[in-house]
């Protein structure tokens, strides 16, 4: 706290700048803005996880009324490209087509009917006939990587654009791994040895608006595609590739976004809806629903991780150790920077000399595994927080004090910073912001810490317990994201703000516009902001890896201090004083000894009426060589039955620290929404398949995701400090919070009955089982 | 297939409709125009849809738009608290929830708005337990419903403040 | 499923006859809502019920008459003594579908997973059916299995049920096993004690959900009636009753747990039920 400068606009609550017309359910989402005669698009998708398609005819389904366009491999460009919204050239192997020869998974795409009704574009993909050699499927990673495991890619022309491993022929999509020091030797010399294994499940981000887009050939025949989306100029670029067409050709229009969580990071339907308006000329659109979103979209990559530790009976964690299978599924799209972001983003968290990494991405017949916030860290936390636990009770010591001990300090880096990279070696990075200890005091004071008794004094049917973890996460990817920001005065001293930035719901337009206000020393509501139209706003990478804030924020900081010194030029014009002299405040430009002052729109009228005209207008990018990482520290009370196994939470406590947040509602806002999908990550969300690979329980019937009703109470307190290289010392916020349910609850779980969960979710079957375990 | 007409208010004016019998009200209400009602699951388990008949939230996804005849309905679009300058006002639940920072993306919140209207309009002083049982049918993953429920909660005191005196 | 037309009668023997001239495609729409677990393709004239007028709940002395058009938030919302209807109307799904969901609609189609049918088994009572003429039946009667439930209702109206008013010596007790608060049963239990002179004078244990068709448990009952109204007993049951049945675990389960859930249940609803029943609630 101590850091924390004073401010006007930051560091204050503003409400969202579109929370009225969202509040009123005006139409602002891509669903609401499309045409009443746009084309319907349905999809036909693989009924069987792995198979050949000998044959598809299509020719009684265009024949059907009102179809007028049908796409399936045999008419659509086969251009190998991936669907994971990146920076150029991705990380990720180029293994998809648009449509392909291949079904790889239940729910894979194998044609599109386009019509005048969605009934009649129903009607037509039931008289699409598809005869399929069927293959042997692959559901899960230990037949992956058998020896003579059928192929899932074996077409020859799939490839990474960047020299990274790629070994399809043996289902490996990546491999990463990095030293440092001599683990073996330091776990082997260890007076004390763990060795675990963590497996976590395949989710989904369940943003309550799905995946839609829909596309239009305007007048000059460009192809304009308005559509949900967190990567607007990614899509821009992938549909381009997809379809070979000139990128200057395409326009991505981003509306309001209905959530995102990372499954719109994604290239999803953009390339369908823009070759049927282009086969047509005719507006298209495509919406999915719920069991399609849930069998055909993006997932959270399952991982199995083992985790090897070193321990002294001084508390000294000799040596680190994480192997990660993950499951990417039938595409690998993400799947190398995701698991980058398993190591990377949870083991500098602690002091160790002695550190071993290696994760292997592997191919399935099992839905698509792409971004989804907190990003591979997710999965790792629960392993490496559980990890610490079971450390500290070895040595008898109270998790909190030994976490106290070993994590990360102020002014300290780490070896991992720089060894881990997204399909380059990472940047080194020392922590120049950081409240994580005093996060944890409060964390504890506020659950009750200092009541926690050891599980062995516990008796009776429900028993409570309390846990806790520390997390961490970063704040975009080092000297590979760039956002950019333009802004521009008008007549009346408002301000045109332009952002490549994509607000999915985050609030970083309002987020933004506060940044902006606060260096132009002007309100919030003298911003106009528009975001993420690749037309209109400079370029920016998206909404993901917790950039917004951190990376964007600071190129509107930079466009808002040029935009300043023109102004106060023109002011130092009219006023007729030396710049030196001259400050702003509260829009006026004004002389610091007091005697004059002019207002930001007489400056403005002057600069485009009276006299030297110009454009006062400033564009500013921004790129990063760190990533500032957030801290977090997480407790939570459950209670136990030990007679069925169910757990319920009772209390969740999360202290953060996000640096200066820009808008702290928002900031706690951001850290409940993922703490509660943390939990139900960790209680009761989960894929369940059929033995052939299909999603049996594919919507919110029998997908369980909390309503208000089952929200445990929630606390956050938000434990600023000051990190000088991002905007008015700011973080980010938005994905870390997301890490702490599986190991916090998991943690909670043992200090009630003396059971440690390895894998998730924690089903009431689970946790009885555990119990059983431990009774024989 | 047929199509045949039926009549209900719609916020408060009575309107007839031409329908085809297996549509559905939120399909209905989209087609006219009445974008507020989002579409999101299909099943009656996400609360996007939801609008108000005969005083009660419901899922208008799950309902036959011919089951709405004769009935009244208030969507989104209805709810305000007047009209000045070439806009609607917002009414006290939308006003609460912008001003707790109860929505983000805002997908879910006209739903959630309709069933709160609904409960406070049946009972303006809900408690915890009314509070929760009144829109355990309306999902929102990115608030993780804090917010809402501190909104709802402060409109509850609100109420019970007003009566006091 | 696909509504290919619609009439709205208001009087019930209209709509009865719709129903028997229409056959097989006849579709009874009371609330509705359960179009969705209907063939996609099955092609259906609704008959809308919902102007009939079958609605309310009417309190007697030793029962109380709930019209089948009485939506689950209605019941829900009830608060009377002996009114126990509302502690599964609670549990029911979410607001919106309580909202338009009927009673009639819930009883008149059984899914595994419905609720109250298995609570109306345990409580018993009577229910009034009308085709081309009326009948009352016995609650338990109709819902003895999933023929007689189909052989007493086929194709006519309900049009209302009648369940006993609790009194004070009795208990009733009802648990649903979900993993969210909306989600549908995996295990449905129900429980109803009935005491006399510190004796268990009667029983009765429905299973729902991990059967095709709500299960009363006879034998289990049977081995408690006469019992002394003491917790210790529910302690001694012979558990090994329920091993004949065939258990269908549902999301995700295993026989095994599920078998020891549905159990551990049994003995959660007894325990309650005599709670109520001992006046310690
Ligand atoms: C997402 C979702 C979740 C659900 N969860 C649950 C749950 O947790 N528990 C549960 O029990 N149910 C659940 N249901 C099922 C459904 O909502 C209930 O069965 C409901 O009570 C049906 O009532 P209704 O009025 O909508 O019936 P309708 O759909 O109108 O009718 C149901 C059936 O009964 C017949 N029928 C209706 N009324 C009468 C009458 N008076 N006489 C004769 N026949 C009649 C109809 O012909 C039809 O076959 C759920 C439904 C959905 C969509």
């Amino acid at each position: 706290m101590s850091n924390t400068k004073e401010f006007k606009i930051v560091n204050h609550f503003i409400s969202k700048i579109d929370g009225l017309p969202l509040a009123q359910g005006k139409s602002l989402f891509t669903g609401d803005l499309t045409p009443q005669d746009a084309l319907h698009i349905k999809i036909l998708w693989s009924p069987v996880a792995h198979a050949k398609i000998k044959s598809i005819d299509i020719s009684e389904a265009e024949k059907m009324p009102g179809v007028k366009c049908v796409l399936y491999y045999g008419n659509v460009p086969r251009i190998p490209h991936t669907t994971a919204g990146q920076g150029y050239p991705e990380p990720s192997p180029y293994d998809t087509y648009m449509f392909d020869n291949k079904a790889r998974f239940v729910g894979d795409r194998i044609a599109a009917v386009a019509a005048e009704t969605r009934e009649q574009a129903e009607n037509a993909l039931k008289k699409i006939k598809v005869e399929y050699e069927i293959l042997e499927p692959v559901l899960d990673i230990d037949s992956a990587l058998k020896e003579n495991a059928p192929i899932i890619h074996d077409e020859e022309d799939s490839f990474v654009p960047i020299p990274v491993p790629y070994e399809p022929k043996k289902n490996i999509v990546s491999r990463i791994g990095m030293e440092v020091g001599e683990f073996e030797k330091a776990l082997n010399e260890s007076e004390y040895v763990f060795d675990e294994i963590f497996e976590t499940q395949y989710v989904q981000h369940c943003a309550l608006e799905g995946y839609i887009s829909w596309a239009q050939i305007d007048s000059y025949g460009r192809v304009v595609i308005t559509t949900s989306t967190q990567v607007p100029f990614h899509i821009r670029r992938l549909v381009a590739r997809t379809l070979d067409i000139p990128l200057k050709r395409i326009r991505i229009v981003k509306p309001r976004i209905g959530g995102g969580f990372g499954s719109k990071q994604e290239l999803m339907l953009e390339d369908i809806v823009a070759l049927v308006a282009l086969r047509t000329g005719r507006a298209a659109f495509c919406a999915l629903t719920r069991p399609e979103i849930f069998r055909s979209g993006r997932t959270r990559h399952p991982m199995r991780i083992r985790m090897r530790c070193g321990l002294m009976k001084n508390g000294v964690i000799n040596a680190v150790g994480m192997d990660i299978i993950n499951n990417t599924g039938a595409y690998g799209g993400h799947a190398l920077a995701v698991m980058s972001c398993s190591g990377g983003k949870t083991l500098p968290l602690y002091h160790c000399n002695n550190i071993h990494f290696n994760a292997v991405a592997v191919y399935t017949n099992l839905p698509v595994a792409g971004a989804y916030r907190g990003y591979g860290a997710t999965q790792a936390f629960f392993a490496l927080e559980s990890m610490i636990d079971i450390m500290a009770e070895k040595l008898g010591m109270c998790p909190v004090e030994f976490r106290k001990r070993n994590h990360i300090k102020l002014g300290e880096g780490h070896p991992a910073f720089e060894a881990l990279g997204e399909g380059k070696p990472g940047a080194p990075m020392t922590i120049n912001s950081s409240s994580l200890s005093e996060c944890i005091e409060l964390g504890a004071k506020e659950i009750g810490w200092h009541n926690r008794r050891p599980h062995t004094e516990k008796s009776g049917r429900y028993r409570r317990g309390l846990g806790m973890c520390i997390l961490m996460q970063g704040s975009s990817i080092p000297e590979i994201d760039m956002g950019a920001a333009s802004i521009k005065m008008n007549e009346d001293g408002s301000f045109n703000l332009l952002v490549g930035a994509t607000d999915v719901g985050t609030g970083s337009d309002t987020i933004l516009a506060q940044i902006a206000a606060e260096e132009l020393a002007t309100t919030v509501d003298k911003f106009i902001v528009y975001s993420s139209d690749t037309d209109m706003t400079p370029f920016d990478v998206g909404a993901y890896a917790s950039s917004t804030t951190y990376l964007t924020g600071e190129a509107v900081r930079k466009a808002a201090a040029k935009v300043k010194n023109q102004i106060l030029s023109v002011g130092a014009k009219i006023l007729n004083k030396k710049l030196e002299d001259l400050d702003v405040c509260d829009s006026y430009v004004i002389a610091l000894d007091g005697s004059a002052k002019v207002s930001y729109s007489e400056i403005a009228l002057y600069s485009l009426y009276e006299r030297d005209q110009f454009q006062i207008a400033a564009i500013e990018s921004h790129i990063t060589n760190q990533s500032p990482a957030p801290f977090a520290a997480h407790f939570v009370e459950v209670e136990v039955d030990v007679e069925t196994g169910k757990t319920r939470v009772l209390k969740y406590v999360a202290t953060v620290d996000c640096g200066t947040p820009i808008n702290p509602k928002f900031a706690e806002g951001q850290t409940e929404g993922a703490i509660l999908n943390g939990i139900s990550f960790a209680l009761t969300e989960e894929y369940r398949f059929d033995d052939k690979g299909k999603v049996i329980n594919a919507n919110f019937a029998n997908y369980n995701i909390f309503s208000l009703r089952d929200k445990p109470e929630i606390k956050v307190f938000l434990v600023p400090s000051y990190e000088k290289s991002g905007p008015f010392g700011a973080k980010s916020i938005g994905e870390i919070s997301i890490n702490g349910g599986l190991p916090a609850i998991a943690n909670a779980i043992y200090n009630a009955i003396g059971v440690r969960l390895y894998k998730a979710p924690f089903t009431q079957e689970r946790v009885w089982r555990a119990i059983q375990k431990l009774k024989k | 297939m047929v199509k045949k007409k039926i009549s209900f208010r719609l916020n408060g004016e009575l309107r007839e409709f031409e329908i085809e019998p297996n549509e559905k009200l939120l399909e209905l209400l989209r087609r006219i125009g009445y974008k507020g009602v989002k579409y999101g699951c299909l099943e009656g388990m996400c609360g996007s849809c939801t609008v108000i008949m005969n005083g009660k939230a419901i899922a208008s996804c799950l309902l036959y738009a011919f089951q709405a005849d004769g009935k009244e309905i208030t969507t989104i679009e209805g709810v305000s608290a007047g009209f000045a300058d070439g806009c609607n006002l917002p009414n006290e639940i939308q006003d609460e929830f912008i001003k707790e920072h109860a929505l983000q993306c805002g997908y879910c919140t006209p739903g959630f708005i309709m069933s709160a209207k609904a409960m406070f309009d049946e009972n303006p002083i809900p408690d915890d337990e009314t509070i929760k049982i009144y829109t355990d049918g309306n999902r929102c993953r990115c608030t993780g419903y804090e917010k809402i429920w501190s909104a709802l909660k402060n409109l509850s005191e609100k109420h019970k403040e007003k009566l006091r005196r | 499923m696909k509504i290919k037309d619609f009439v709205i009668p208001t009087k019930i023997s209209e709509a009865y006859e719709f129903a028997h001239s229409l056959g097989q495609s006849a579709y009874y729409i009371a609330g509705g809502t359960s179009a969705y677990f209907v063939q996609a393709n099955a092609e259906k004239v609704a008959i809308d019920i919902s102007k009939l007028p079958l609605f309310g709940i009417t309190a007697k002395r030793d029962s109380f008459r709930i019209g089948a058009l009485t939506t689950i938030s209605d019941i829900m919302k009830k608060e009377e003594d002996g009114f126990i209807l509302n502690r599964a109307a609670k549990k029911f799904v979410n607001q919106q579908i309580r909202n338009i969901s009927t009673i009639g609609g819930n009883i008149a189609r059984v899914f595994y997973w419905s609720d109250f049918p298995v609570v109306l088994k345990t409580l018993d009572g009577k229910i009034k059916i009308t085709g081309f003429d009326s009948k009352i039946l016995k609650i338990s009667d109709v819902f003895h299995n999933s023929t007689t439930h189909k052989e007493a209702i086929g194709n006519a109206i309900i049009e209302y049920i009648e369940i006993p008013r609790l009194l004070k010596n009795m208990g009733f007790s009802y648990s649903k096993e979900t993993r969210i608060s909306s989600g549908f049963s995996s295990a449905t239990v129900a429980s109803f004690i009935e005491l006399k002179d510190n004796k268990i004078k009667d029983v009765r244990i429905t299973i729902g959900s991990v059967f095709i068709f709500p299960m009363r448990l006879f034998e289990l009952e049977n081995s408690l009636k006469g019992e002394p109204a003491d917790f210790s007993i529910f302690n001694k049951i012979n558990f090994n009753l329920l091993d004949k049945y065939k258990f269908n675990p549902r999301d995700g389960m295993s026989l095994e747990y599920c078998k020891h859930l549905v159990k551990t249940r049994i003995k959660d609803v007894l325990v309650e039920s005599l709670k109520e029943a001992l006046g310690e609630k």
